[in-house]
């Protein structure tokens, strides 16, 4: 059975998906920003990311830079197949938890 | 005629710009800082003024830093203030080879500590240069969370029991809290550079392409 992801994960691992081609450090950090509604430490998002790529959940290749980041090259994220499985497992177990709950819930438990 | 943009608030603050670099591992260390960079024109482009896209690159390096250095910060707080807390409430009872024990837990320990420093920032990081200054960081502000838990520990106990009043004057004082520290720095760094050496050594070789 595959790690289970925590919800920072999922949220990084969801945003290289959804940014496809485009999914390099800055672009992930302001995704996930823009997901999550708070500012966050960039350190965490690329901390996250090589955890990610040492477990084998993103692969990483380089690109050349840009004259707006003096051009220094980018690195571009994308899902690895266990990347695919491990999103879909947390998918899973996410809604077999909530499963039979009405959404919002209601008054006090 | 408009005048040309005077490109140095363009270039993030060089300091900050430096320590960046010099934490980050060998493989991101050149993606990293320029997603920073870009993300940090990107700010002054939409904002009026450049403070706030300056205090963001500042916090961002700031929180890279801290990553590096907690660990060994931690160890070298607790190391020195756990001395303190035993001299204070176990106090040596005098005789020839009275601080003996303590002084070798001491020395010991700072040798393990800044070893262990380079050693494990060179092997994450492919540079002695983050190992040395890893174990530096870790020393001083170790040293000032170790002081700050000193202050409280004079103030609450010391400060209000004579004769333990008399032992901390005997034993060097405040001088000596601030005075070892800095004597100590050409150690550290030998120490750091030694295991930051060894670091280097066993690492694995660079990994990522250029597509």
């Amino acid at each position: 059975m595959a790690d289970t992801l925590g919800t920072f994960e999922q949220a990084v691992l969801v945003a290289i998906l959804r940014l496809g081609a485009d999914g390099y450090g800055r672009r992930i950090l302001i995704d996930v920003q823009e997901r999550l509604g708070r500012e966050l430490a960039s350190g965490a998002v690329y901390a996250t990311l090589d955890r990610l790529e040492a477990k084998g959940l993103v692969r990483s290749n380089l690109a050349p830079g840009t004259p707006q980041r003096d051009g220094r090259v980018r690195r571009y994220y994308v899902l690895t197949a266990a990347g695919v499985r491990a999103l879909n497992e947390s998918r899973k177990t996410a809604e077999r938890i909530w499963r039979g709950l009405a959404w919002p819930l209601k008054g006090r438990v | 005629m408009t005048p040309a943009r005077d490109p140095e608030p363009f270039e993030p603050p060089l300091l900050a710009r430096m320590l960046l670099e010099t934490v980050l591992p060998l493989e991101t260390e050149e993606s990293v800082s320029g997603d920073l960079i870009e993300e940090y024109r990107h700010r002054l482009l939409r904002g009026s003024s450049h403070r706030p896209a300056v205090f963001w690159y500042l916090r961002q390096v700031a929180g890279f830093v801290w990553r590096a250095i907690w660990m060994f910060t931690a160890f070298v707080a607790a190391a020195v203030a756990l001395r303190d807390i035993v001299d204070t409430f176990v106090p040596v009872v005098p005789g020839p080879h009275a601080y003996q024990l303590r002084s070798a837990f001491t020395t010991w320990s700072a040798v393990a500590i800044y070893l262990s420093a380079g050693f494990v920032a060179a092997l994450k990081s492919g540079k002695i240069s983050t190992g040395l200054f890893v174990a530096l960081a870790s020393h001083v502000v170790g040293h000032l969370v170790a002081i700050s838990v000193g202050a409280v520990l004079f103030f609450s106990v010391i400060a209000r029991n004579l004769a333990a009043l008399e032992e901390f004057q005997l034993s060097g004082g405040w001088g000596e809290a601030w005075s070892i520290p800095l004597m100590l720095v050409p150690i550290v760094a030998i120490l750091a550079i030694v295991g930051a050496c060894v670091g280097r050594l066993v690492r694995r070789p660079l990994t990522g392409r250029l597509t």
